[in-house]
């Protein structure tokens, strides 16, 4: 009993502050949601639902489908990159294993902005590989650029929960397979993704969620046509200064990814059960 | 994607191979070729930009796309403009203080979470709803 006040005691300083920072900002968005703007551009609580009933809006429908699609798009290619990387890194790299890792995380500690920022110089119209191949195929305003960015930024989100669950696989599991008459593709199939799919969720959630919402890859790689529901969201907080339809916004997306959390955990668990039983 | 990599028209293993050295690949694994390539690959597209940031950084003229020499000059102007130097300074601050904070705060709430879940396991009759 003395040692749970002790402990609950120690709680007490960052549930404070998660409570004032983190949970009262979260009821401010809800309830500005329902609110509306007077004609001096004011945010005013109320209990409305129009900003509700324009997220159905023709102009805004496309963006919520587009964010989504890129999102998955750059789900899928993080996934097809990262596991073969993750996978030769687990099984192949030896004594390089840690370096490796470490090169794979390296890049993500420049900021995210900058790497971004770097690729226009890299992919512009007069940018340096147009240069180098004295070309001038347009690479950036383009979909490819802005899920070509998301990839380029969360790829290492991919990678490092895949190579922990294949480095805690026993590599013994595929020579059983294998000598089981198993083809490549075979003890692929039936061991190994099996056994690392706990890696293959936990990094799919890791890279859409952020992805989602990004706004740095469409305002940066890509154009008007590449809008993402981050960008929505900033533009209702920023240039177009409609507070309460942006709040409607985030909470929305917010709803969604709680949802879709909803499938991932009830996944993981169930993955969790079978690597236990 | 076929990752566990066999050619089947691959002569038989020699038996020292067998014996595994510490680091090697389990036996029945082969050297995957183009598994190396597609991480080197890789590799230079992750750091590529990086790269380019940090040699642009020299260049003597403006541009972010052709080079026109080695020059100091953007490391110059850096150092030498007072609000620069202030906004360096600051980041660092900041960066410090959240440290400071986000250590302490979080390291209590760990701690006392992990005590807190663990008395209650231990403990007959729980007294505290901290079972999520």
């Amino acid at each position: 009993m003395n040692e749970n006040r002790f402990a609950s005691a120690f709680l007490v300083p960052g549930g404070l502050w998660l409570l004032l920072l983190f949970v009262t900002p979260l009821v401010l968005l809800l309830a500005l949601s329902f609110g509306y703007t007077d004609d001096l551009g004011e945010a005013i609580y109320s209990t409305r639902l129009d900003n509700y009933e324009r997220l159905i809006d023709p102009a805004y429908l496309p963006v919520l489908f587009r964010s989504v699609g890129f999102a998955l798009a750059a789900v899928v290619l993080c996934l097809l990159i990262g596991y073969p990387v993750a996978y030769y890194i687990a099984i192949f790299g030896g004594r390089w294993k840690n370096l490796l890792i470490v090169l794979v995380v390296l890049p993500f500690f420049v900021n995210y902005l900058i790497r971004t920022y770097a690729w226009i110089a890299l992919l512009g119209d007069d940018g340096m590989v147009n240069g180098v191949l004295d070309s001038s195929v347009r690479f950036l305003n383009t979909p490819y650029a802005v899920v070509g960015g998301l990839v380029y930024g969360f790829l290492a989100f991919m990678i490092l929960p895949i190579y922990a669950s294949l480095d805690r696989m026993d590599p013994s599991l595929i020579e059983a397979g294998k000598d089981l008459y198993g083809g490549p593709w075979q003890t692929f199939r039936h061991v190994t993704l099996p056994h690392t799919m706990q890696g293959v969720l936990a990094g799919s959630v890791l890279v859409f969620l952020p992805a989602v919402g990004d706004f740095v890859s469409a305002s940066l790689l890509g154009g008007p046509e590449e809008v993402m529901i981050g960008n929505l969201i900033q533009q209702q907080f920023q240039a177009s200064d409609n507070w309460p339809f942006g709040a409607a916004l985030t909470v929305a997306m917010m709803a969604f990814l709680m949802v879709l959390m909803v499938f991932y955990l009830r996944a993981a668990a169930r993955e969790a059960k079978e690597a236990t039983a | 994607m076929s990752t566990v990599e066999s050619r089947p028209s691959a002569p038989a293993r020699p038996a020292a191979d067998a014996r595994r050295a510490p680091g090697k690949p389990p036996k029945g694994f082969d050297r995957p070729r183009f598994l190396k390539l597609f991480v080197g690959v890789l590799f230079v597209l992750l750091f590529a930009p990086i790269a380019l940031v940090v040699l642009f950084s020299f260049n003597s003229s403006r541009s972010l796309q052709d080079f026109q020499g080695f020059s100091l000059r953007w490391y110059e102007t850096f150092f030498e403009s007072e609000s620069l130097r202030d906004s360096l300074i600051a980041s660092l601050e900041i960066a410090l203080l959240t440290m400071l904070i986000a250590t302490v705060l979080g390291t209590m709430l760990a701690t006392g979470w992990y005590a807190l879940a663990r008395a209650c396991r231990t403990a007959s009759t729980c007294s505290c709803s901290c079972r999520w």
